[in-house]
């Protein structure tokens, strides 16, 4: 299926879809080499699917890996797991989508591929964080998520950025721990159902879309052609 | 979903692999709760990480063809699994993994019950982990 989505600019439609282990194996090929990222410049997309992507099934996290395409181009990549559950707000446990990893191609790719990314009136990174957020809804998380910023990262480019986003951070002195096993470093960021549902509303007016299609059926609706 | 794509056989292996796992951890989680030491916590989790990947490896992941991330097979399996979990902390469980750095995963899933025995000998006697194996 085809979510049309997130382009003002026409001639740059972008399309949401489930990745397979093609779609990564090819990511990995030929989009992951131009990665410049201390945090995800090493990362393995089907290694993710051969380790944690079978566990996180074995364990019950329900994980999706999703791919933004431009043109049938690959120019986003996520992993999700929707069945998450975390201290983000108080001290009980809640179900949300997790963000395990989410990257945007490089600049260099994409001028390589004619997509030149100033034309793109929404960053990748942007456009992933809002698919996180109805891929969230659509798993009854109420647009919910989470995700932690890589400490490899030297720079604190990701903090800002994901401020930046308007997710909020986890301060540590709110919250000690994310799960019994995993402290909170102060790096972590969610959104909540109604910062989720701001951010959504917003996205949707900047591109002149109607975000009330969001909310028509308790499933979110499909927009653009099938695949 | 094909309900014949794993049989009773099958079945009833998953469940006692998964019950031995529910076991095994529990156990792991008993001496974690006790533990007031960051360091041995911390290869506590270790502990747990590895049980989990040895559970998984049982159930022909990184081996089994047919365990392939997207497989059908694969999510039969993992539902006749997520039947005997109990009140395990999944996603807890599921960190402990995601977590692991390249080369620990590399290591561990070289020989996992020597870098289990590895563990075993750093956390020392003064615990009961050596009553804890799958």
């Amino acid at each position: 299926m085809n979510l049309k989505h997130l382009s003002k600019n026409q001639l740059n439609p972008i399309t949401i879809r489930e990745a397979n282990l093609k779609d990564l194996l090819h990511w990995q090929n030929h989009v992951q080499k131009y990665d410049k990222n201390d945090s995800s410049k090493n990362w393995n997309w089907p290694r993710f699917a051969a380790f944690e992507g079978v566990m996180a099934k074995t364990l019950k996290q329900d994980p999706k890996f999703l791919t933004i395409e431009s043109n049938s181009i690959p120019i986003g990549m996520m992993m999700v797991a929707n069945n998450f559950e975390a201290n983000v707000a108080r001290s009980v446990k809640e179900k949300l989508t997790y963000i395990w990893y989410l990257s945007g191609a490089d600049k260099e790719y994409l001028d390589n591929k004619g997509l030149i990314k100033s034309s793109f009136d929404i960053s990748i990174g942007k456009a992933l964080i809002d698919v996180a957020m109805v891929e969230s809804m659509k798993a009854g998380n109420q647009g919910k998520i989470l995700l932690h910023a890589d400490p490899k990262d030297k720079t604190d480019f990701l903090l800002s950025y994901y401020e930046g986003q308007r997710l909020s951070k986890i301060t540590t002195e709110h919250i000690s721990s994310i799960s019994t096993t995993r402290a909170n470093d102060g790096r972590f960021f969610h959104a909540t159902k109604s910062r989720a549902e701001e951010i959504l509303f917003s996205n949707r007016l900047s591109i002149g879309q109607d975000p009330k299609e969001l909310y028509q059926s308790k499933s979110i609706p499909i927009k653009g052609k099938e695949r | 979903m094909d309900l014949n794509v794993i049989g009773l056989a099958e079945k009833v292996a998953i469940k006692d692999k998964t019950v031995k796992y529910r076991k095994e951890i529990n156990a792991i989680n008993g001496i974690f709760n006790k533990e007031c030491d960051d360091e041995r916590r911390g290869l506590l989790s270790l502990f747990r990480a590895v049980v989990c990947i040895e559970f998984n490896i049982s159930l022909g992941m990184m081996s089994h063809p047919r365990m392939e991330y997207g497989s059908e097979y694969l999510d039969a399996v993992a539902e006749e699994a997520q039947k005997y979990y109990g009140d395990l902390d999944l996603s807890s469980l599921f960190n402990d993994v995601a977590l692991l750095s390249e080369d620990t995963k590399d290591d561990i899933l070289k020989d996992p019950a020597a870098y289990k025995q590895n563990l075993i000998h750093k956390l020392g006697t003064t615990t009961n982990i050596r009553a804890v194996s799958l």
